[in-house]
């Protein structure tokens, strides 16, 4: 279940960060995530239902998910609720092209994405105890954008 | 805002904390939150599909997860929010939303949950649904717990 969709939403991910903001991003093989993780300061959560019940976390720094939101909007001045907007849009995007991936290649998996909880703060630990995750890291020129990709039991 | 559709939630409480060893759980106050709400120490989010869409946020201070993990643990003394910690305020969560998830199936409402996610800090802004959230509070002999509804509809 893992590495595959991992692989997908880096796919997801770089084709979209492309059309949407033209940024070209260079993304690093999927890790093993520790059981917590630590949050660069926006975090956008999704949850994942159907047969293999999950959640993906998309986070950044805020600086650079400020300047992401303000090529995405072609906007200068963004409040924090735009930014957190533009965000979830964006993860949800991503996510939902690589659900769709998923349901197509497996049938009866009926995956579903959960509305996005998005979490703004310094010091944002995140913890899924029954969920083992992947992450992976994207280094794009507006900054890193880390990814995490986990489904209930592992692979 | 359907009171039958956020009924359950608060309801689930009171059916599953007695389960686990509570004695005391009444309902404190009731609010309407706006879209950006600031946390408590603690959050678990559990997230809803099909017939009812949203996110469901559980947040309470650190002092009282550590109480609630230990009546959970049987009276264990529980010093730090440890793994083993956030594995019962995880699973309270869990049993919750899913004993709500029940309830709205039964009045032909059916909803898919999510595994929780904790989120844990201080001085956290966060935005778990496109409209404003309701917000109950739990008071309970380990402290108070806002259940807070974001239920996009």
């Amino acid at each position: 279940m893992g590495n595959n969709y991992v692989n997908f939403f880096a796919t997801a991910l770089k084709d979209n960060l492309l059309e949407m903001a033209q940024l070209n991003c260079d993304i690093g093989e999927p890790q093993p995530q520790a059981q917590t993780f630590i949050s660069r300061g926006m975090a956008v959560i999704f949850g994942i239902t159907g047969k293999r019940p999950g959640r993906i976390i998309i986070d950044t720094s805020k600086t650079t998910a400020i300047k992401l939101s303000q090529i995405i909007n072609g906007e200068e001045e963004l409040n924090e609720e735009e930014v957190m907007d533009t965000m979830a849009e964006l993860g949800n995007i991503i996510s939902g092209h690589t659900i769709t991936h998923a349901n197509n290649a497996n049938k009866g998996l009926n995956l579903m994405l959960t509305a996005p909880g998005i979490f703004c703060g310094e010091d944002i630990c995140i913890t899924s105890p029954k969920i083992q995750s992947e992450i992976i890291n994207a280094a794009t020129p507006l900054g890193e954008i880390v990814v995490s990709i986990g489904f209930e039991g592992g692979r | 805002m359907d009171a039958k559709k956020y009924a359950p939630f608060v309801d689930a409480f009171a059916e599953i904390l007695p389960q686990l060893g509570f004695q005391a759980v009444k309902r404190g106050n009731l609010s309407l939150k706006e879209k950006l709400m600031a946390t408590r120490d603690i959050t678990a989010i559990v997230g809803l599909t099909k017939k009812i869409r949203g996110n469901v946020a559980y947040g309470m201070a650190e002092d009282t997860a550590k109480n609630i993990a230990s009546i959970m643990m049987g009276g264990m003394p529980v010093e730090n929010f440890d793994e083993m910690a956030q594995s019962a305020i995880s699973e309270l969560a869990n049993m919750v939303t899913a004993n709500a998830a029940i309830s709205l199936e039964n009045i032909g409402l059916e909803t898919n949950i999510s595994p929780p996610t904790l989120v844990v800090g201080k001085n956290i802004t966060a935005r778990i649904s496109q409209v404003k959230s309701l917000m109950v509070e739990i008071i309970t002999e380990a402290g108070s717990i806002e259940i807070n509804i974001g239920l996009e509809i």
